[in-house]
C-alpha cells in the first residue's frame, strides 16, 4: 500500500460467490461480497465474522433519450414482469424515433445485485424470459447507454453521464431522485450493504486493514467511488 | 542388417541387455507421454460428473434436458436447459451457413487462383484473424455488430441469435481457411493439369475435380470450425442477449437465445458453492461435453463415409457403424479403459509398485494387441484411393 508501504494486499475479484467461497474455504484473508450470506453458507461456515463497510443503492436507469421524468415501483416491477411492454404505457415515458418498445437488461441469476432487485422490487415473483441478462454492472450501462429504449438497473456507483438515473415517485411530494445522499438518509427505498468477510475475529494484518477501511480514510475513498460511507 | 535383428541375434551377454532395456525405457516414456490426453479426458469427466450427478437425481434427466423453463433464482426454481441446447445448435448452425461458404471461396482463391503475391498477403492475414482474443471479439461484436442490426433491421436490441452466429462465423473462419486450403493444396498437380488437357475450364476443374478430391480434408476442417463454434463461450454471451427463451417463431434469427457456453460463463462466477444452481451448471458442463462427444465421434463417421465411398462399389449395403468407425471406437474405448486401470493401479498401490509394472507391462501388452487386430484403420489420403480407384 502506498501509505503502508510494509503491507502487501492483493486484491482479486470473481463475484460474491467467489467471495464467500474463497474465505469459507480459507484460501484469502478477506472474503467480499456485494449480497447477503445465505443460511446455507453460514452453516457450512460457522465461524463467519461479517462486517458491513459500505452502503449501496440500486438505480433504475434508462437511455437519456428517453424522455421519462419519474417511474413507480409497480410500474418497474410490471414492466420487468413482461406485463408491460411499451414506453407509451408509462406516462410521460417516449422514445422518439422507435416504436417504443422496452427492452429489459437484467444481470445473471447468479449475481448479488439482481437477488437483492428481485426480492425488493419484484417480491420475489421471477422477471420476463425475455429479459437481456447481462455479467456485470458495467455491461449493463453500456447496454441501456447504446440501446435507446432500454431500461436496467445498476448500483449507484456505475450510474454516468452516459445513463439517466429515474427518480422513483410514491406520490406528488416524494419523488426521490437515487443518490448517495438519498441512501445515505434511508430515504431511497432501494439500498443494500456491501459486507466484508473474516473467518473468525480478525487479528494482525487482517485486523488492520479493515480498521482501515472502517476509518476515516477508508469511507472517503468509498465516498469518493460513489458509494455511501457509514459513518458520517 | 538393421538394428533390430542385430540386438536379437545378440542373445545373451550385458551389452544386449543394456540395449534391450534402453529400447523399454524409451517405449514406456513414449506411451506414458501418450497417455496422457486419454488421462486428463477421463479426470474431467470423472470431476464433472462427481459434481453434477446430484441434479440428475433431483431434477431427472427428462425435466433436465427437455424442460422449457430455466429459472434457477425463482421462487420455484426450474432447471431445464432445453432452450439453451436449442440455443447452442441453433447459433453453431447460422454460425455455418455464415462461415461455410465463405472460407471455402477463400481458400479456393487463395490455393487456386490468387497470384503468389496476393498469396503472401492474404495467408497471414487469415492467420491473424485465428490469433485475436474471443473477448476481443465479443466486444467489437457488443459495441459495433448489435448496434448495426438494430439500426438495419430497425429492432428494439440489436442482441440476436444474427448476431451471435455472424460473430462465430468470423472466429471459425481462419480455422476452416486453413485446413482447407492445405486439404485444396494438396491435391497433386496430375489432376489439375489432367482436367485442364482435357479440355475443362478452370472453374470446371476446380468444382469437378479439385474440390471433390479435396472433400474429406474440407469435411475435417468444417468440423473443425463447429468445435470451435460450440465452444466459445465469451463472445457469446457479450452479443446474444442471453434471454433463456425458444426463438417464436423458430427461425426468427432476430431473436436473443442463449447457449450452454454463455450460461456457464455468466452464472459460474456467482454460484453459491454446492447448492443446487451449483449441481445444474455441473449438469450443464456434462452435457456440453456430452454434445462436443457426438460431434467428434459423427465426424469419425462422416470421414469414413467420406473415404469409403469412393473406393466400396455403390452396391454396397452401409451398415450403421462402418468397420473401420467401429475399429476406431474400439481403440478408443481400449485406451479408456487402460486409463481407468491405470488411475486405479494408482490409487490402490503405492507409487514405487504401480510406476513401474505399468512401465514394464503396458507398452508390451499394447503393442502386441495393436499388431494382433485385423483391420487395423490407417489414414490414408483422399488422393491415395482416387489412385487406386483408378
Amino acid at each position: 500500500m502506498a501509505t503502508h508501504s510494509n503491507a502487501d494486499i492483493q486484491v482479486s475479484g470473481g463475484g460474491s460467490g467467489v467471495g464467500i467461497q474463497a474465505i469459507g474455504a480459507k484460501t484469502v484473508d478477506i472474503g467480499m461480497s456485494s449480497r447477503e450470506v445465505t443460511s446455507a453458507e453460514k452453516t457450512k461456515y460457522p465461524d463467519f465474522d461479517i462486517i458491513t463497510v459500505a452502503h449501496d443503492g440500486i438505480a433504475v436507469i434508462v437511455n437519456p433519450q428517453n424522455q421519462i421524468q419519474y417511474i413507480t415501483p409497480d410500474q418497474v416491477k410490471n414492466v420487468y414482469l413482461g406485463k408491460v411492454t411499451k414506453w407509451t404505457e408509462i406516462g410521460g415515458a417516449n422514445v422518439p424515433n422507435t416504436n417504443n418498445a422496452i427492452v429489459l437488461v437484467g444481470r445473471d441469476s447468479a449475481s448479488g445485485t439482481r437477488s437483492y432487485f428481485d426480492e425488493s422490487v419484484l417480491l420475489k415473483a421471477t422477471p420476463s424470459n425475455k429479459m437481456l441478462e447481462k455479467n456485470s454492472n458495467g455491461a449493463v450501462t453500456q447496454t441501456i447507454a447504446q440501446t435507446p429504449g432500454a431500461i436496467g438497473y445498476v448500483s449507484i456507483g456505475y450510474v454516468s453521464s452516459d445513463v439517466k438515473a429515474v427518480p422513483i415517485w410514491y406520490n406528488a411530494d416524494k419523488i426521490i431522485t437515487p443518490s448517495a445522499a438519498t441512501v445515505k438518509d434511508k430515504s431511497y427505498p432501494l439500498s443494500r450493504d456491501l459486507y466484508i468477510i473474516t473467518n473468525g475475529q480478525p487479528s494482525g494484518l487482517t485486523k488492520d486493514f479493515i480498521d482501515y477501511l472502517l476509518g476515516a480514510d477508508g469511507q472517503k475513498i468509498v465516498a469518493d467511488e460513489g458509494y455511501v460511507p457509514i459513518t458520517e | 542388417m538393421d538394428l533390430l535383428t542385430k540386438y536379437r541375434t545378440a542373445a545373451t551377454g550385458s551389452a544386449a541387455r543394456f540395449f534391450r532395456l534402453k529400447e523399454q525405457a524409451v517405449r514406456s516414456v513414449f506411451f506414458c507421454t501418450a497417455l496422457f490426453a486419454v488421462v486428463v479426458i477421463s479426470f474431467i469427466l470423472l470431476f464433472l460428473l462427481r459434481d453434477g450427478y446430484s441434479i440428475f437425481e433431483t431434477v431427472g434427466i427428462p425435466a433436465f434436458l427437455f424442460g422449457m423453463s430455466w429459472t434457477p433464482t425463482a421462487m420455484e426454481p426450474a432447471y431445464g436447459i432445453f432452450p439453451l441446447i436449442v440455443g447452442t445448435i441453433f447459433v453453431t448452425f447460422g454460425a455455418m451457413v455464415f462461415a461455410v461458404p465463405l472460407s471455402l471461396g477463400c481458400a479456393i482463391y487463395i490455393s487456386e487462383i490468387a497470384s503468389p503475391r496476393v498469396k503472401s498477403i492474404l495467408k497471414p492475414a487469415t492467420e491473424l484473424l485465428a490469433g485475436i482474443p474471443s473477448v476481443v471479439y465479443g466486444f467489437f461484436g457488443l459495441i459495433v455488430l448489435t448496434t448495426l442490426i438494430r439500426e438495419v433491421f430497425n429492432l428494439p436490441t440489436g442482441e440476436t441469435w444474427l448476431a451471435g452466429s455472424i460473430l462465430l462465423g468470423i472466429m471459425a473462419l481462419p480455422t476452416i481457411i486453413s485446413v482447407s486450403e492445405d486439404a485444396i493444396s494438396s491435391v497433386p498437380h496430375e489432376f489439375r493439369e489432367g482436367s485442364l488437357a482435357v479440355g475443362a475450364t478452370k472453374w470446371e476443374t476446380i468444382s469437378r475435380v479439385i474440390v471433390p478430391a479435396a472433400l474429406s480434408g474440407i469435411a475435417a476442417a468444417i468440423i473443425l470450425g463447429i468445435g470451435r463454434a460450440i465452444g466459445e463461450t465469451m463472445a457469446v454471451l457479450m452479443v446474444t442477449g442471453n434471454a433463456a427463451i425458444l426463438p417464436d417463431p423458430i427461425w426468427n434469427v432476430l431473436s436473443p437465445i442463449r447457449t450452454l457456453t454463455g450460461t456457464l460463463g455468466i452464472e459460474m462466477g456467482e454460484v453459491s458453492i454446492g447448492s443446487d444452481h451449483y449441481h445444474a451448471l455441473f449438469g450443464v458442463a456434462v452435457v456440453l461435453l456430452i454434445i462436443t462427444l457426438i460431434v467428434n465421434l459423427s465426424a469419425v463417421r462422416i470421414l469414413n463415409y467420406l473415404n469409403e465411398g469412393r473406393t466400396a462399389p455403390k452396391a454396397t449395403k452401409k451398415s450403421l457403424l462402418s468397420p473401420r468407425a467401429a475399429d476406431k471406437l474400439r481403440t478408443i474405448l481400449t485406451y479408456v479403459l487402460a486409463a481407468a486401470g491405470v488411475i486405479i493401479l494408482f490409487i490402490i498401490a503405492p507409487l514405487w509398485i504401480a510406476l513401474p509394472l505399468i512401465a514394464g507391462r503396458g507398452p508390451v501388452v499394447f503393442l502386441r494387441e495393436g499388431r494382433g487386430s485385423p483391420g487395423t484403420s490407417r489414414k490414408r489420403s483422399p488422393l491415395a484411393c482416387l489412385s487406386r480407384h483408378r
